[in-house]
Protein backbone atom coordinates (compact mmCIF):
# COMPACT_ATOMS: atom_id res chain seq x y z
CA UNK A 1 0.00 0.00 0.00
CA UNK A 2 1.14 3.60 -0.67
CA UNK A 3 0.25 6.82 -1.27
CA UNK A 4 0.34 8.11 -5.08
CA UNK A 5 -1.45 11.71 -5.13
CA UNK A 6 -1.81 13.69 -2.37
CA UNK A 7 -4.36 16.81 -2.77
CA UNK A 8 -4.61 19.05 -0.17
CA UNK A 9 -7.15 22.54 -0.28
CA UNK A 10 -7.12 24.95 2.61
CA UNK A 11 -5.05 22.44 4.47
CA UNK A 12 -2.73 24.58 7.64
CA UNK A 13 -0.50 26.85 5.31
CA UNK A 14 -1.45 25.46 1.22
CA UNK A 15 -4.18 27.03 -0.26
CA UNK A 16 -4.14 24.02 -2.92
CA UNK A 17 -1.69 21.66 -3.20
CA UNK A 18 -0.70 18.63 -5.12
CA UNK A 19 1.82 15.94 -4.78
CA UNK A 20 3.15 13.09 -6.75
CA UNK A 21 4.20 10.12 -4.48
CA UNK A 22 5.81 6.94 -5.18
CA UNK A 23 6.92 3.69 -3.63
CA UNK A 24 9.85 3.68 -1.58
CA UNK A 25 11.93 6.89 0.08
CA UNK A 26 10.55 10.58 -0.26
CA UNK A 27 12.44 13.31 1.16
CA UNK A 28 10.63 16.98 2.20
CA UNK A 29 13.10 19.30 2.69
CA UNK A 30 12.70 23.15 3.06
CA UNK A 31 13.40 25.79 5.83
CA UNK A 32 11.34 25.89 9.17
CA UNK A 33 7.94 26.92 9.46
CA UNK A 34 7.51 26.05 5.42
CA UNK A 35 4.80 23.53 5.48
CA UNK A 36 6.67 20.24 5.62
CA UNK A 37 5.04 18.69 8.41
CA UNK A 38 1.91 19.71 7.82
CA UNK A 39 1.91 17.25 4.38
CA UNK A 40 2.65 14.48 6.96
CA UNK A 41 -0.18 15.46 9.01
CA UNK A 42 -2.46 15.42 6.07
CA UNK A 43 -1.61 11.77 5.26
CA UNK A 44 -2.01 11.09 8.54
CA UNK A 45 -5.14 12.59 9.14
CA UNK A 46 -6.95 10.69 5.93
CA UNK A 47 -5.14 7.86 7.12
CA UNK A 48 -6.55 7.93 10.86
CA UNK A 49 -8.64 10.78 11.23
CA UNK A 50 -6.44 12.37 13.91
CA UNK A 51 -3.60 15.14 13.62
CA UNK A 52 -1.06 14.55 16.12
CA UNK A 53 -0.39 18.51 16.61
CA UNK A 54 -4.40 19.09 17.61
CA UNK A 55 -7.37 17.57 19.06
CA UNK A 56 -9.69 20.39 17.39
CA UNK A 57 -10.13 20.03 13.46
CA UNK A 58 -10.92 23.76 13.03
CA UNK A 59 -7.00 24.09 13.51
CA UNK A 60 -6.53 22.10 10.14
CA UNK A 61 -8.32 24.71 8.26
CA UNK A 62 -6.28 27.21 6.95
CA UNK A 63 -7.30 30.58 8.49
CA UNK A 64 -9.63 32.81 6.65
CA UNK A 65 -11.30 29.39 5.56
CA UNK A 66 -14.93 27.72 6.09
CA UNK A 67 -13.05 24.21 5.64
CA UNK A 68 -10.30 21.96 4.41
CA UNK A 69 -9.79 18.92 2.41
CA UNK A 70 -7.40 16.41 1.57
CA UNK A 71 -7.77 13.93 -0.94
CA UNK A 72 -4.98 11.11 -1.33
CA UNK A 73 -5.37 8.26 -4.05
CA UNK A 74 -3.21 5.05 -2.91
CA UNK A 75 -2.49 1.67 -4.12
CA UNK A 76 -3.09 -1.25 -3.20
CA UNK A 77 -1.03 -3.77 -5.14
CA UNK A 78 -2.18 -1.92 -8.66
CA UNK A 79 -5.72 -1.49 -7.42
CA UNK A 80 -5.87 2.47 -7.34
CA UNK A 81 -8.72 4.53 -5.15
CA UNK A 82 -9.14 7.84 -3.82
CA UNK A 83 -9.62 8.54 0.31
CA UNK A 84 -11.10 12.01 0.27
CA UNK A 85 -11.19 13.91 4.00
CA UNK A 86 -12.74 16.90 4.27
CA UNK A 87 -13.45 19.11 7.55
CA UNK A 88 -15.63 22.06 7.33
CA UNK A 89 -17.04 24.39 10.50
CA UNK A 90 -21.04 23.74 9.58
CA UNK A 91 -20.78 20.44 8.37
CA UNK A 92 -18.78 18.83 10.20
CA UNK A 93 -16.50 15.81 8.74
CA UNK A 94 -17.17 13.81 5.91
CA UNK A 95 -15.17 10.71 4.52
CA UNK A 96 -15.09 9.00 1.35
CA UNK A 97 -13.46 5.67 0.10
CA UNK A 98 -13.93 5.56 -3.42
CA UNK A 99 -16.84 8.64 -3.27
CA UNK A 100 -18.56 6.21 -1.34
CA UNK A 101 -19.00 7.82 2.42
CA UNK A 102 -17.96 6.38 5.34
CA UNK A 103 -18.94 7.38 8.89
CA UNK A 104 -15.52 6.59 10.53
CA UNK A 105 -12.09 7.03 9.27
CA UNK A 106 -10.39 3.43 9.81
CA UNK A 107 -7.36 1.46 7.84
CA UNK A 108 -9.38 -1.66 8.49
CA UNK A 109 -12.20 0.07 6.16
CA UNK A 110 -9.39 2.46 3.97
CA UNK A 111 -6.50 0.04 3.40
CA UNK A 112 -4.22 2.58 4.42
CA UNK A 113 -2.39 2.45 7.99
CA UNK A 114 -0.09 4.79 8.96
CA UNK A 115 3.27 5.22 11.71
CA UNK A 116 4.14 7.98 12.47
CA UNK A 117 7.33 9.09 14.06
CA UNK A 118 7.42 12.86 15.14
CA UNK A 119 8.78 15.14 18.27
CA UNK A 120 5.69 14.88 19.99
CA UNK A 121 5.89 11.72 20.65
CA UNK A 122 8.36 11.85 23.39
CA UNK A 123 5.45 12.82 25.86
CA UNK A 124 4.51 9.15 25.58
CA UNK A 125 7.89 8.49 27.32
CA UNK A 126 7.67 11.92 29.72
CA UNK A 127 3.55 12.38 29.97
CA UNK A 128 1.30 10.31 32.28
CA UNK A 129 -0.28 6.77 31.80
CA UNK A 130 -3.05 8.20 29.59
CA UNK A 131 -0.71 8.80 26.88
CA UNK A 132 0.60 5.30 26.82
CA UNK A 133 -2.98 3.55 26.87
CA UNK A 134 -4.05 5.79 23.88
CA UNK A 135 -0.58 5.11 21.93
CA UNK A 136 -1.80 1.27 22.34
CA UNK A 137 -5.58 1.87 21.54
CA UNK A 138 -5.20 4.12 18.74
CA UNK A 139 -2.11 3.69 17.15
CA UNK A 140 -0.76 -0.97 17.81
CA UNK A 141 -4.72 -1.51 17.75
CA UNK A 142 -5.51 -0.02 14.44
CA UNK A 143 -6.74 -2.59 11.88
CA UNK A 144 -8.26 -4.12 15.02
CA UNK A 145 -11.85 -4.18 14.65
CA UNK A 146 -12.53 -6.82 17.80
CA UNK A 147 -10.30 -4.94 19.86
CA UNK A 148 -12.31 -1.70 19.18
CA UNK A 149 -15.06 -3.57 19.41
CA UNK A 150 -14.01 -4.88 23.22
CA UNK A 151 -12.80 -1.36 24.09
CA UNK A 152 -16.25 0.66 23.16
CA UNK A 153 -17.85 -2.63 24.96
CA UNK A 154 -15.88 -1.18 28.28
CA UNK A 155 -15.84 1.58 28.26
CA UNK A 156 -19.85 1.61 28.33
CA UNK A 157 -19.42 -0.70 31.17
CA UNK A 158 -17.46 1.34 32.60
CA UNK A 159 -19.59 4.55 32.42
CA UNK A 160 -22.45 2.66 33.06
CA UNK A 161 -20.83 1.38 36.85
CA UNK A 162 -19.10 4.81 37.15
CA UNK A 163 -22.57 6.49 37.50
CA UNK A 164 -23.73 3.60 39.95
CA UNK A 165 -21.14 4.42 42.38
CA UNK A 166 -21.43 8.11 41.61
CA UNK A 167 -25.23 8.37 42.17
CA UNK A 168 -24.83 6.29 45.45
CA UNK A 169 -23.32 9.40 46.82
CA UNK A 170 -21.43 7.40 48.88
CA UNK A 171 -23.31 5.07 50.68
CA UNK A 172 -23.23 1.27 50.41
CA UNK A 173 -24.58 -0.29 47.51
CA UNK A 174 -26.06 -3.63 47.62
CA UNK A 175 -25.18 -6.59 45.63
CA UNK A 176 -28.42 -6.84 43.67
CA UNK A 177 -27.23 -3.62 42.42
CA UNK A 178 -23.47 -3.50 42.11
CA UNK A 179 -22.82 -7.46 41.16
CA UNK A 180 -24.37 -6.97 37.66
CA UNK A 181 -21.81 -4.27 36.61
CA UNK A 182 -19.09 -5.88 38.29
CA UNK A 183 -19.19 -9.61 36.28
CA UNK A 184 -19.83 -7.39 33.16
CA UNK A 185 -17.09 -4.92 33.80
CA UNK A 186 -15.06 -7.66 34.25
CA UNK A 187 -15.88 -9.96 31.40
CA UNK A 188 -15.52 -6.77 28.98
CA UNK A 189 -12.41 -5.65 30.97
CA UNK A 190 -10.85 -9.17 30.69
CA UNK A 191 -11.20 -9.27 27.06
CA UNK A 192 -9.66 -6.08 26.76
CA UNK A 193 -6.80 -6.93 29.05
CA UNK A 194 -5.82 -10.02 27.01
CA UNK A 195 -5.48 -8.48 24.04
CA UNK A 196 -3.53 -6.06 25.15
CA UNK A 197 -1.08 -8.61 26.79
CA UNK A 198 -0.96 -10.20 23.79
CA UNK A 199 0.05 -7.11 21.61
CA UNK A 200 2.63 -6.05 23.90
CA UNK A 201 4.19 -9.31 24.44
CA UNK A 202 4.84 -9.13 20.46
CA UNK A 203 5.75 -5.81 20.50
CA UNK A 204 8.42 -5.85 23.17
CA UNK A 205 11.10 -8.10 21.32
CA UNK A 206 11.21 -5.91 18.19
CA UNK A 207 11.26 -2.39 20.68
CA UNK A 208 14.16 -3.98 22.39
CA UNK A 209 16.30 -4.80 19.09
CA UNK A 210 15.74 -1.71 17.59
CA UNK A 211 17.04 -0.23 20.97
CA UNK A 212 19.80 -2.24 21.29
CA UNK A 213 20.99 -1.36 17.59
CA UNK A 214 20.37 2.29 18.22
CA UNK A 215 22.86 2.06 21.06
CA UNK A 216 25.72 -0.15 19.80
CA UNK A 217 24.00 -3.09 21.98
CA UNK A 218 24.62 -0.84 25.16
CA UNK A 219 21.16 -0.68 26.51
CA UNK A 220 18.43 -3.17 27.08
CA UNK A 221 14.92 -1.22 26.68
CA UNK A 222 11.78 -3.42 28.27
CA UNK A 223 8.38 -2.92 27.29
CA UNK A 224 6.03 -4.24 29.84
CA UNK A 225 2.31 -4.84 30.58
CA UNK A 226 1.13 -3.61 34.38
CA UNK A 227 -2.67 -4.34 34.05
CA UNK A 228 -4.95 -2.85 36.44
CA UNK A 229 -7.48 -5.33 35.99
CA UNK A 230 -7.06 -8.92 35.13
CA UNK A 231 -7.24 -11.51 32.36
CA UNK A 232 -9.46 -13.86 34.37
CA UNK A 233 -13.24 -12.41 34.89
CA UNK A 234 -13.36 -14.17 37.98
CA UNK A 235 -10.35 -12.79 39.62
CA UNK A 236 -10.96 -9.44 38.29
CA UNK A 237 -14.44 -9.53 40.54
CA UNK A 238 -12.33 -10.18 43.45
CA UNK A 239 -9.95 -7.25 42.44
CA UNK A 240 -13.09 -5.04 42.24
CA UNK A 241 -14.90 -6.20 45.32
CA UNK A 242 -11.54 -5.36 46.89
CA UNK A 243 -11.91 -2.13 45.94
CA UNK A 244 -15.64 -1.43 46.77
CA UNK A 245 -14.99 0.35 50.07
CA UNK A 246 -12.82 3.24 48.34
CA UNK A 247 -14.83 3.08 45.25
CA UNK A 248 -17.86 3.86 46.79
CA UNK A 249 -16.42 6.72 48.66
CA UNK A 250 -14.61 8.15 45.26
CA UNK A 251 -17.93 7.55 43.43
CA UNK A 252 -15.06 5.63 40.46
CA UNK A 253 -14.39 2.32 39.64
CA UNK A 254 -10.49 1.64 40.86
CA UNK A 255 -9.00 -1.60 38.46
CA UNK A 256 -9.82 -1.93 35.44
CA UNK A 257 -7.92 -1.65 31.87
CA UNK A 258 -8.55 2.33 32.38
CA UNK A 259 -6.06 2.45 34.79
CA UNK A 260 -3.53 0.09 33.08
CA UNK A 261 0.17 1.15 32.53
CA UNK A 262 2.53 0.19 29.92
CA UNK A 263 6.05 0.16 31.67
CA UNK A 264 9.30 1.41 29.86
CA UNK A 265 12.46 0.91 31.44
CA UNK A 266 15.95 0.87 30.97
CA UNK A 267 17.80 -1.41 32.70
CA UNK A 268 15.15 -2.09 34.88
CA UNK A 269 15.16 1.74 35.69
CA UNK A 270 11.30 3.56 34.45
CA UNK A 271 12.76 5.54 31.69
CA UNK A 272 10.60 8.49 32.62
CA UNK A 273 12.35 9.22 35.79
CA UNK A 274 15.84 7.72 34.80
CA UNK A 275 16.39 8.14 31.35
CA UNK A 276 18.62 11.13 29.51
CA UNK A 277 16.84 12.96 26.67
CA UNK A 278 18.63 10.95 24.44
CA UNK A 279 17.95 7.88 26.00
CA UNK A 280 13.86 8.60 26.20
CA UNK A 281 14.36 9.87 22.27
CA UNK A 282 15.86 6.32 21.18
CA UNK A 283 13.15 4.37 23.09
CA UNK A 284 10.71 6.44 21.39
CA UNK A 285 11.91 5.49 18.05
CA UNK A 286 12.47 1.85 19.40
CA UNK A 287 8.76 1.89 20.24
CA UNK A 288 7.43 2.87 17.27
CA UNK A 289 9.87 1.10 14.79
CA UNK A 290 8.14 -1.95 16.80
CA UNK A 291 4.46 -1.05 15.92
CA UNK A 292 5.10 -0.63 12.13
CA UNK A 293 6.89 -4.38 12.38
CA UNK A 294 4.42 -5.75 13.91
CA UNK A 295 2.04 -3.72 11.85
CA UNK A 296 3.52 -5.22 8.61
CA UNK A 297 3.31 -8.87 10.16
CA UNK A 298 -0.53 -8.81 11.51
CA UNK A 299 -2.12 -6.39 8.60
CA UNK A 300 -2.63 -7.49 5.30
CA UNK A 301 -0.83 -3.82 4.29
CA UNK A 302 2.06 -2.27 5.36
CA UNK A 303 1.83 0.80 6.91
CA UNK A 304 2.70 4.03 5.28
CA UNK A 305 6.15 5.80 7.45
CA UNK A 306 6.33 9.10 8.38
CA UNK A 307 8.96 10.78 9.80
CA UNK A 308 8.54 14.04 11.05
CA UNK A 309 12.12 15.66 11.56
CA UNK A 310 13.33 13.02 13.84
CA UNK A 311 16.30 11.61 11.94
CA UNK A 312 18.19 14.92 12.97
CA UNK A 313 18.26 14.19 16.28
CA UNK A 314 20.66 11.18 15.59
CA UNK A 315 24.13 11.08 14.62
CA UNK A 316 24.60 9.42 10.98
CA UNK A 317 25.50 6.15 12.02
CA UNK A 318 22.14 6.12 14.00
CA UNK A 319 20.51 7.58 11.31
CA UNK A 320 21.93 4.82 9.00
CA UNK A 321 20.93 2.18 11.59
CA UNK A 322 17.29 3.30 12.18
CA UNK A 323 16.93 3.74 7.98
CA UNK A 324 17.67 -0.09 7.74
CA UNK A 325 15.77 -1.45 10.79
CA UNK A 326 12.42 0.51 8.98
CA UNK A 327 13.14 -1.58 5.91
CA UNK A 328 12.85 -0.51 2.81
CA UNK A 329 9.10 -1.13 3.40
CA UNK A 330 6.21 0.09 1.04
CA UNK A 331 6.88 3.99 1.53
CA UNK A 332 8.25 6.57 3.76
CA UNK A 333 8.46 10.16 3.77
CA UNK A 334 10.44 12.28 5.71
CA UNK A 335 10.56 15.51 6.59
CA UNK A 336 13.88 17.08 7.00
CA UNK A 337 15.67 20.69 7.38
CA UNK A 338 18.52 19.31 5.27
CA UNK A 339 19.16 16.54 2.70
CA UNK A 340 22.45 15.72 3.41
CA UNK A 341 21.97 12.33 5.35
CA UNK A 342 19.64 10.78 3.35
CA UNK A 343 22.15 9.58 0.61
CA UNK A 344 23.76 6.99 2.49
CA UNK A 345 20.59 5.35 3.91
CA UNK A 346 18.55 5.50 0.81
CA UNK A 347 20.17 5.38 -2.89
CA UNK A 348 17.55 7.40 -5.39
CA UNK A 349 14.67 9.16 -2.82
CA UNK A 350 12.19 11.09 -4.19
CA UNK A 351 12.64 15.16 -2.88
CA UNK A 352 10.25 17.36 -2.71
CA UNK A 353 11.50 21.06 -1.58
CA UNK A 354 9.01 22.86 0.84
CA UNK A 355 8.71 26.54 0.55
CA UNK A 356 5.74 28.72 2.09
CA UNK A 357 2.89 26.60 0.95
CA UNK A 358 4.29 25.26 -2.56
CA UNK A 359 6.43 22.07 -2.87
CA UNK A 360 8.92 21.74 -5.85
CA UNK A 361 10.46 18.68 -6.86
CA UNK A 362 13.71 18.90 -7.18
CA UNK A 363 14.86 15.31 -7.53
CA UNK A 364 13.65 12.02 -9.59
CA UNK A 365 10.57 11.64 -11.76
CA UNK A 366 8.22 9.13 -10.43
CA UNK A 367 8.31 5.68 -12.30
CA UNK A 368 6.33 3.76 -9.60
CA UNK B 1 -37.82 32.18 8.26
CA UNK B 2 -38.05 29.93 4.93
CA UNK B 3 -41.33 28.17 5.05
CA UNK B 4 -44.82 29.66 5.91
CA UNK B 5 -45.26 29.15 9.51
CA UNK B 6 -47.28 26.28 9.29
CA UNK B 7 -44.94 24.36 7.02
CA UNK B 8 -42.16 24.99 9.27
CA UNK B 9 -43.88 23.84 12.07
CA UNK B 10 -44.84 20.55 10.53
CA UNK B 11 -41.07 20.13 9.88
CA UNK B 12 -40.01 20.70 13.67
CA UNK B 13 -42.61 18.09 14.78
CA UNK B 14 -41.71 15.30 11.96
CA UNK B 15 -37.99 16.38 12.82
CA UNK B 16 -38.75 15.17 16.44
CA UNK B 17 -39.29 11.81 15.83
CA UNK B 18 -36.83 9.43 16.34
CA UNK B 19 -33.95 8.72 13.37
CA UNK B 20 -35.51 11.73 11.28
CA UNK B 21 -33.15 14.28 10.78
CA UNK B 22 -33.98 17.72 9.43
CA UNK B 23 -33.18 16.32 5.51
CA UNK B 24 -35.86 14.06 5.79
CA UNK B 25 -37.97 16.38 7.92
CA UNK B 26 -38.12 18.58 5.29
CA UNK B 27 -38.74 16.15 2.45
CA UNK B 28 -41.66 13.63 4.57
CA UNK B 29 -43.02 17.67 4.51
CA UNK B 30 -42.92 18.18 1.20
CA UNK B 31 -44.56 14.54 0.64
CA UNK B 32 -47.37 15.48 2.90
CA UNK B 33 -48.18 18.89 1.47
CA UNK B 34 -48.11 17.39 -2.04
CA UNK B 35 -50.69 14.67 -1.30
CA UNK B 36 -54.36 14.75 -1.16
CA UNK B 37 -56.23 15.96 1.69
CA UNK B 38 -58.40 12.63 2.52
CA UNK B 39 -55.11 10.97 2.72
CA UNK B 40 -53.55 13.46 4.60
CA UNK B 41 -56.80 13.53 6.99
CA UNK B 42 -56.46 9.44 7.49
CA UNK B 43 -52.78 10.00 8.44
CA UNK B 44 -53.50 12.21 11.34
CA UNK B 45 -56.15 10.54 12.42
CA UNK B 46 -54.26 7.21 12.61
CA UNK B 47 -51.69 8.91 14.46
CA UNK B 48 -54.26 10.10 16.82
CA UNK B 49 -56.16 6.84 17.16
CA UNK B 50 -52.86 5.09 17.99
CA UNK B 51 -52.14 7.25 20.40
CA UNK B 52 -55.85 7.49 22.00
CA UNK B 53 -56.98 4.16 21.62
CA UNK B 54 -54.11 1.89 23.30
CA UNK B 55 -53.45 1.22 26.68
CA UNK B 56 -50.79 -0.42 28.41
CA UNK B 57 -52.30 -4.11 28.99
CA UNK B 58 -52.82 -4.34 32.79
CA UNK B 59 -51.21 -7.62 33.06
CA UNK B 60 -48.08 -7.83 30.82
CA UNK B 61 -48.29 -4.34 30.25
CA UNK B 62 -47.64 -5.18 26.17
CA UNK B 63 -49.57 -1.95 24.35
CA UNK B 64 -53.43 -3.33 23.67
CA UNK B 65 -56.58 -1.71 22.46
CA UNK B 66 -58.58 -4.12 24.85
CA UNK B 67 -57.60 -4.46 28.61
CA UNK B 68 -56.40 -7.18 29.54
CA UNK B 69 -54.51 -7.71 26.28
CA UNK B 70 -55.60 -10.49 23.45
CA UNK B 71 -52.62 -12.53 24.29
CA UNK B 72 -53.48 -12.42 28.31
CA UNK B 73 -56.93 -13.32 27.31
CA UNK B 74 -56.39 -15.83 25.27
CA UNK B 75 -57.31 -19.36 26.78
CA UNK B 76 -54.89 -21.44 24.47
CA UNK B 77 -51.45 -19.71 25.89
CA UNK B 78 -49.40 -21.73 28.12
CA UNK B 79 -50.23 -19.44 31.53
CA UNK B 80 -47.39 -21.04 33.39
CA UNK B 81 -44.77 -19.56 31.17
CA UNK B 82 -44.05 -16.22 31.20
CA UNK B 83 -41.32 -14.05 29.01
CA UNK B 84 -39.94 -10.75 30.15
CA UNK B 85 -39.19 -8.51 27.61
CA UNK B 86 -37.84 -5.22 26.81
CA UNK B 87 -40.39 -3.73 24.91
CA UNK B 88 -43.24 -4.15 22.61
CA UNK B 89 -41.44 -4.38 19.79
CA UNK B 90 -40.00 -7.75 21.16
CA UNK B 91 -43.26 -9.32 21.65
CA UNK B 92 -44.07 -8.64 17.70
CA UNK B 93 -40.75 -10.86 17.06
CA UNK B 94 -41.52 -13.56 19.72
CA UNK B 95 -44.50 -13.80 18.24
CA UNK B 96 -43.57 -13.78 14.79
CA UNK B 97 -41.57 -16.81 15.54
CA UNK B 98 -44.85 -18.74 16.35
CA UNK B 99 -42.34 -21.13 18.69
CA UNK B 100 -43.48 -19.33 21.76
CA UNK B 101 -46.86 -20.24 23.41
CA UNK B 102 -47.06 -18.34 27.10
CA UNK B 103 -47.68 -15.44 28.19
CA UNK B 104 -45.39 -12.21 28.20
CA UNK B 105 -44.29 -9.64 30.56
CA UNK B 106 -43.02 -6.07 29.33
CA UNK B 107 -40.48 -3.78 31.17
CA UNK B 108 -40.60 -0.89 28.90
CA UNK B 109 -36.77 -0.56 29.28
CA UNK B 110 -33.57 -1.75 30.23
CA UNK B 111 -31.67 -0.65 33.30
CA UNK B 112 -29.01 1.91 31.88
CA UNK B 113 -27.64 4.08 34.81
CA UNK B 114 -26.02 6.30 31.79
CA UNK B 115 -29.84 7.00 31.15
CA UNK B 116 -30.37 7.42 34.31
CA UNK B 117 -33.11 4.69 33.93
CA UNK B 118 -32.45 1.91 37.19
CA UNK B 119 -34.39 -1.12 38.13
CA UNK B 120 -37.44 0.65 39.77
CA UNK B 121 -38.29 2.72 36.37
CA UNK B 122 -38.87 -0.86 34.97
CA UNK B 123 -42.35 -2.86 35.37
CA UNK B 124 -40.79 -5.41 37.63
CA UNK B 125 -42.88 -4.77 41.04
CA UNK B 126 -45.46 -5.65 38.72
CA UNK B 127 -43.54 -8.78 37.44
CA UNK B 128 -43.29 -9.61 41.18
CA UNK B 129 -46.95 -8.90 41.97
CA UNK B 130 -47.98 -11.76 39.27
CA UNK B 131 -45.49 -14.50 40.45
CA UNK B 132 -46.73 -13.84 43.68
CA UNK B 133 -50.35 -14.51 42.85
CA UNK B 134 -49.11 -17.73 42.00
CA UNK B 135 -49.89 -20.27 38.46
CA UNK B 136 -46.49 -19.66 37.18
CA UNK B 137 -43.62 -21.98 36.92
CA UNK B 138 -41.01 -20.06 34.42
CA UNK B 139 -39.93 -16.94 33.74
CA UNK B 140 -37.95 -16.96 30.42
CA UNK B 141 -35.31 -13.74 30.44
CA UNK B 142 -35.37 -12.44 26.70
CA UNK B 143 -33.74 -9.17 27.51
CA UNK B 144 -31.33 -7.53 24.38
CA UNK B 145 -27.96 -9.67 24.81
CA UNK B 146 -26.12 -5.89 25.55
CA UNK B 147 -25.19 -4.33 28.55
CA UNK B 148 -28.10 -3.24 29.85
CA UNK B 149 -30.32 -6.42 29.32
CA UNK B 150 -27.67 -8.58 30.54
CA UNK B 151 -27.45 -6.08 33.86
CA UNK B 152 -31.20 -6.17 33.84
CA UNK B 153 -31.50 -10.00 33.13
CA UNK B 154 -29.24 -10.82 35.93
CA UNK B 155 -30.75 -8.17 38.25
CA UNK B 156 -34.04 -10.34 37.48
CA UNK B 157 -32.99 -13.67 38.07
CA UNK B 158 -31.37 -12.94 41.35
CA UNK B 159 -34.45 -11.41 42.33
CA UNK B 160 -36.85 -13.82 41.28
CA UNK B 161 -34.94 -17.11 42.24
CA UNK B 162 -36.19 -16.18 45.99
CA UNK B 163 -39.52 -16.28 44.39
CA UNK B 164 -39.30 -20.24 43.82
CA UNK B 165 -39.44 -20.04 40.36
CA UNK B 166 -37.32 -21.44 37.46
CA UNK B 167 -35.80 -18.39 36.12
CA UNK B 168 -34.19 -19.38 32.71
CA UNK B 169 -31.78 -16.66 29.81
CA UNK B 170 -32.94 -17.15 26.21
CA UNK B 171 -29.68 -18.72 24.28
CA UNK B 172 -27.10 -16.32 22.33
CA UNK B 173 -24.83 -17.41 19.58
CA UNK B 174 -24.59 -17.91 16.22
CA UNK B 175 -27.48 -16.36 13.48
CA UNK B 176 -28.86 -19.09 12.35
CA UNK B 177 -28.04 -18.96 8.21
CA UNK B 178 -24.42 -17.10 9.04
CA UNK B 179 -21.00 -18.45 8.70
CA UNK B 180 -18.49 -18.73 11.47
CA UNK B 181 -16.10 -16.79 9.98
CA UNK B 182 -17.81 -13.99 9.42
CA UNK B 183 -19.31 -13.96 13.14
CA UNK B 184 -18.13 -11.32 15.46
CA UNK B 185 -15.64 -12.59 18.20
CA UNK B 186 -17.61 -11.75 21.08
CA UNK B 187 -20.73 -13.14 19.33
CA UNK B 188 -18.20 -16.73 18.90
CA UNK B 189 -17.27 -16.51 22.69
CA UNK B 190 -20.52 -16.12 23.65
CA UNK B 191 -21.70 -19.12 20.84
CA UNK B 192 -19.15 -21.61 22.60
CA UNK B 193 -20.24 -21.04 26.22
CA UNK B 194 -23.67 -21.89 25.46
CA UNK B 195 -22.73 -24.73 23.46
CA UNK B 196 -24.63 -27.99 24.37
CA UNK B 197 -24.40 -31.48 24.40
CA UNK B 198 -25.64 -33.66 21.39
Amino acid sequence: MHVRELVLEDFRNYHHLELAFCPGLTLLTGGNAQGKTNILEAIYWVATGRSHRTLEERDLVRSGEAGCRVRAVVDAGGRQYALELSFHQAQGRRFSIGAKPYRRVDGTDSGLYAVLFAPEDLELIKGPPVNRRRFLDEEVFQGSAGYRRALASYNRCLAHRNRLLKDAGGSRLSASLLDPWNRQLAETGAAVTRLRRQVIASLAPGAARVQERLTGGAERLQVAYRPSGSDDSGEFVRLLEAKAHEELARGATLAGPHRDELALELEGKPLRTHGSQGQQRCAVLALKAAVAEYLRSNLGSTPVLLLDDILSELDRRRQHELMIMLGTGSQTIITSVTQGWSHQAAADPLVYEVKAGTARKVQRACTG
Amino acid sequence: MIYPGPVARLIEELGRLPGVGPKTAQRLAFHILATDIHEVQRLAEALLAAKAQTVNCSVCHNITDVDPCRLCRNPERDRQLVCVVESPKDVAALERSHEYRGLYHVLHGAWSPIAGVGPEQLRIKELVDRLKAGGIVEVILATNPDLEGEATAMYLSRLLRTLGVKVTRIAHGLPVGGELDYAADDTIARALQGRREM
